[in-house]
């Protein structure tokens, strides 16, 4: 039989595992849509650098 | 506007600096939580006599489970009603940012009531000699789990049209809630169940020990679960603000 200090033992432990896991998989999300800002970010400021071919930043950030 | 929902207006959500509270609250909630729960707080008599009859043992000790059990089953309530509110706000206003407050609110919700319905069944395999029974109030959270799954697995579904999809989510989303009462009234209609109904408005049928460790359990879930809403709402913030960059230059690259 199993001593029921285990069932607590693993309810404790399911919940903070998935908590923690949640959390990360959101912070993970987070950092790729950050990289991926700064990227367009970059791609936008170096459109309207001087010798570069985009339009002004009015125009693109409507 | 091209994606056929209107620009995000993040006003009082833009800056959510009250996460930084929330992570501090946590940090001293967790803790304090986990000593009141696992070392504090008594093993309760009667739960042991559950407990002897169902399995012949006189142990006590699962009924710590109830101080994760009950916190996740709140968390995941407060995610819903917020669910709830950001649909009504969305179907009225039609700004996505209250689409935003909803779907991210309901996948949080899904998460804490999955890990209610793990922790309880953790919890009824000591106590009933048995992991799941149909009781009342089982069964409506299981139908509750179900709609919110429905509602994501439509977010996800999509299509073409999203502030289409946005509107039938809301609706689902709304109409989801009303399960809360009855999963909360279910002991009172049904009471032949196996949850006992342990706090009423008139007095608390608990120990004054036990109940001071569920408060704090409770609040201390309900913060954790505000700051999960939170970080899921500022991704979905930097998500849309990403998509409408992207949309801003495919037009002008498009543009003669």
């Amino acid at each position: 039989m199993i001593p029921h200090v285990l069932y607590v033992l693993a309810a404790y432990t399911v919940v903070w595992l998935v908590l923690l896991a949640y959390l990360f998989t959101i912070a993970r999300r987070q950092a790729s849509i950050r990289r991926e800002l700064e990227e367009l970010q970059r791609t936008v400021a170096h459109r309207q650098s001087p010798g570069g071919s985009g339009p002004p930043a009015s125009r693109v950030r409507q | 506007m091209e994606r056929g929902l209107s620009q995000p207006k993040t006003g009082v959500l833009s800056t959510l600096g009250w996460l930084d509270l929330l992570w501090l609250l946590s940090l001293v909630g967790i803790p304090t939580m986990l000593y009141l729960a696992l070392v504090w707080a008594p093993e309760d008599a009667v739960m042991a006599e559950l407990v002897y009859r169902a399995t012949g043992v006189r142990d006590g000790v699962a009924q710590r489970i109830f101080y994760t059990h009950v916190p996740m089953a709140m968390a995941a309530y407060i995610s819903f009603f917020l669910v709830f509110l950001g649909s009504l706000l969305y179907l009225w206003r039609r700004q996505i940012v209250w689409d935003i407050v909803a779907r991210s609110s309901a996948e949080v919700g899904v998460v804490f009531t999955t890990l209610a319905l793990i922790t309880g069944s953790l919890w009824g395999m000591p106590t009933w000699g048995a992991p799941w029974a149909w009781d009342a109030r089982l069964t409506f959270t299981l139908v509750l789990w179900l709609i919110y799954i429905a509602y994501l697995m439509l977010r996800s579904a999509g299509g073409g049209n999203p502030a289409r999809t946005a509107r039938y989510a809301a609706v689902l989303g709304i109409v989801g809630f009303f399960d809360i009462p009855l999963i909360h009234w279910a002991v009172v209609i049904i009471p032949e169940g196996m949850h006992p109904f342990i706090v009423s408005e008139s007095r608390a049928s608990l120990p004054p020990e036990m109940l001071f460790t569920l408060i704090v359990a409770i609040l201390t879930f309900a913060v954790l679960a505000l700051l999960v809403i939170g970080q899921r709402i500022r991704l979905e913030l930097a998500r849309e603000e990403l998509e409408n960059l992207q949309v801003a230059m495919d037009r002008e690259r498009s543009a003669p």
